[in-house]
């Protein structure tokens, strides 16, 4: 299952009749964070009726989310140190970063609104969790605790300072990025020493692509992410014997490499809208190295498709990828607010009709 | 020499030494050039740049550096020019959608739209549809530019188009779209002109616009 945004699942618990929980609801419109249990808690019932076998698991707030800082406009800092402000739909990142007007090392390291894992984050009763999905026959997943070094860094200190910073202030980039990868290595170790031992994915997330293109050049990637990556990646391989899952939007086909030599095991969202994430040329390049999480087009299909259109997708997918296996058919994204529910249950119906070994397509 | 000093300036730009590029434009001021000879030397460079994206030399970490330092190169040379006789290419209202609070592909277009020679009016994040009208009225532009990000928000963009029809000004400029989701279909859905696949696309369909208008 992938992510949803609130108004798209409860808009599918009501097609499917089914009720809506109080815990469900919050204030914030989102990708289902700013709880305090953190991870989505997807009715049970719907990952039956889908025959969803993997269950998230992460790290939580240990109390019902208040944000560090609340500014005029309603704006606000998050538990990761983020300016955030909700829109309509979304939680968007705001202006100005927080650390956007600072100019020292020492500024950025002394911020107050930096987490602090040990005091801001719990595990209670993870391990009980996974213990019993894992008896249960489910794959437990543990989910990213927070975006990865790349995203944490420049969702901090705003996007063109970040990019900026690697050119013009390595020094400066270089801390927000070992900032960032030792407070991921601290919540990942909270984690997996809980259920390292249950997991069978762990998820880790750093977007690096835009629709046609990659958000850096493959030095740059290669000389300030591609080294924390592989530490992070390193970590969580000696925690668990779970395999790596990367959420890396976009047209990222240009780092699939340098994310196979990380330790990177399956990658997700392969947005077919981009024009280098083909399933059919990643399969062939890259097939018996890394499997393909995704494939589903949520831009266009999904929101604007019909029922009809949503099969079809289903089948394409299938097709491109299901050869030898490596595939978990997924939308390219988190389903939006916009996606009907007849389009989810068309998806999950579709991979139920279509998707099962030996392929008949 | 006018033409060495440009040369460096140019190349400055084009390999990304923030550096070199301003010594180059304080060095040019200071032999006399033109202020409107180093800008249009800009525009040379800000039209490399987009060939080496386009031939994937470059990627968008590369299209901010080069905007940030055609921006510092822009704020030396200000003092410099005298409103009015700046020969801009075409006036560009720039906005995301209304609803839409994404800025990060919107401020690359109007920064590189800068770059490219045009003169850009920001109008910023969650723009309603009343405010590219106003700025329609008032800013008399060529182009409106309109960027969403989302499936949900780029759906308002036809309310900003049907507003610009009912206030008569929809004939008077070209709309042109950009952000992931959209597309040249939904585009003249809506009665857009053009959707841009990249910024680097947005840029050559905005120059393809206004040198049909002067040529």
């Amino acid at each position: 299952m992938s992510w949803m945004m609130k108004q798209s699942y409860f808009n599918l618990k009501h097609y499917l009749h089914l009720p809506i929980f109080f815990k469900e609801i919050d204030y914030w419109p989102g990708g289902m964070h700013y709880t305090s249990w953190w991870t989505t808690p997807i009715d049970e019932r719907i990952y039956r009726r889908f025959r969803i076998d993997f269950r998230p698991l992460s790290i939580r707030l240990p109390r019902p989310f208040v944000p560090q800082k609340l500014f005029p406009d309603n704006s606000f800092i998050d538990e990761c140190g983020f300016h955030r402000k909700a829109g309509e739909l979304y939680l968007e990142f705001a202006n100005p970063a927080p650390l956007e007007h600072m100019d020292t090392v020492d500024e950025i390291l002394n911020d107050p609104y930096w987490p602090d894992p040990e005091k801001d984050r719990s595990v209670e009763s993870l391990d009980r969790k996974a213990k019993r999905l894992d008896e249960g026959g489910y794959a437990a997943c543990c989910v990213a605790p927070m975006g990865g070094p790349f995203e944490t860094s420049w969702q901090r200190r705003g996007f063109n300072k970040f990019v900026e910073d690697m050119y013009f202030r390595p020094h400066i980039a270089k801390t927000l990025l070992d900032k960032a990868t030792k407070l991921l290595i601290q919540m990942y170790g909270m984690m997996l020493d809980q259920i390292g031992d249950y997991c069978t994915l762990v998820g880790v997330a750093d977007d690096m692509g835009a629709q046609t293109s990659g958000l850096l050049s493959p030095k740059t990637y290669r000389e300030f992410i591609k080294p924390r990556h592989k530490q992070i990646y390193d970590f969580i391989h000696k925690k668990t014997a779970g395999k790596i899952y990367l959420h890396s939007c976009g047209d990222v086909e240009m780092y699939a490499k340098d994310y196979i030599e990380e330790g990177v095991d399956v990658l997700n969202p392969v947005q077919p809208e981009c024009p280098d994430m083909r399933l059919p040329t990643l399969k062939e390049k890259y097939g018996d190295k890394l499997t393909f999480c995704g494939g589903i087009s949520s831009q266009r299909i999904l929101p604007h498709g019909t029922t009809t259109d949503v099969e079809a997708e289903v089948i394409r997918v299938i097709k491109e990828g299901a050869a030898g296996g490596g595939l978990i058919v997924a939308p390219g994204h988190i389903i939006q607010p916009d996606v009907p529910p007849w389009n989810v249950c068309a998806l999950y119906d579709s991979v139920i009709k279509h998707g099962q070994y030996p392929i008949k397509l | 020499m006018a033409k060495n000093i440009l040369g460096k300036f140019t190349q400055a730009i084009v390999d990304l030494n923030l550096e070199q590029a301003l010594n180059a434009t304080k060095e040019a001021l200071e032999a006399g050039v033109s202020p409107y000879d180093i800008m249009e030397a800009m525009r040379g460079a800000s039209n490399t740049v987009g060939q080496k994206f386009e031939s994937c030399e470059y990627f968008i970490s590369e299209l901010v550096i080069a905007g940030t330092i055609m921006k510092a190169a822009s704020d030396l040379l200000k003092p410099h020019l005298s409103s009015g006789q700046i020969k801009y290419k075409g006036k560009v209202v720039i906005g995301s959608a209304p609803g839409d609070l994404h800025d990060i592909g919107k401020n690359l277009v109007a920064v590189s739209l800068l770059g490219a020679g045009f003169e850009v009016v920001d109008l910023g994040i969650d723009v309603p549809a009343d405010k590219f009208v106003k700025a329609a009225g008032n800013e008399r532009p060529n182009i409106i530019g309109i960027s969403a990000l989302t499936s949900t928000t780029m759906m308002r963009i036809g309310d900003v188009i049907e507003a610009l029809k009912s206030a008569a000004l929809r004939e008077k400029v070209r709309v042109i779209l950009g952000g992931a989701p959209l597309t040249k279909e939904f585009a003249e859905k809506v009665g857009a002109d053009a959707c841009a696949k990249d910024v680097i696309d947005g840029i050559k369909i905005c120059e393809g616009w206004v040198s049909t208008r002067t040529g």
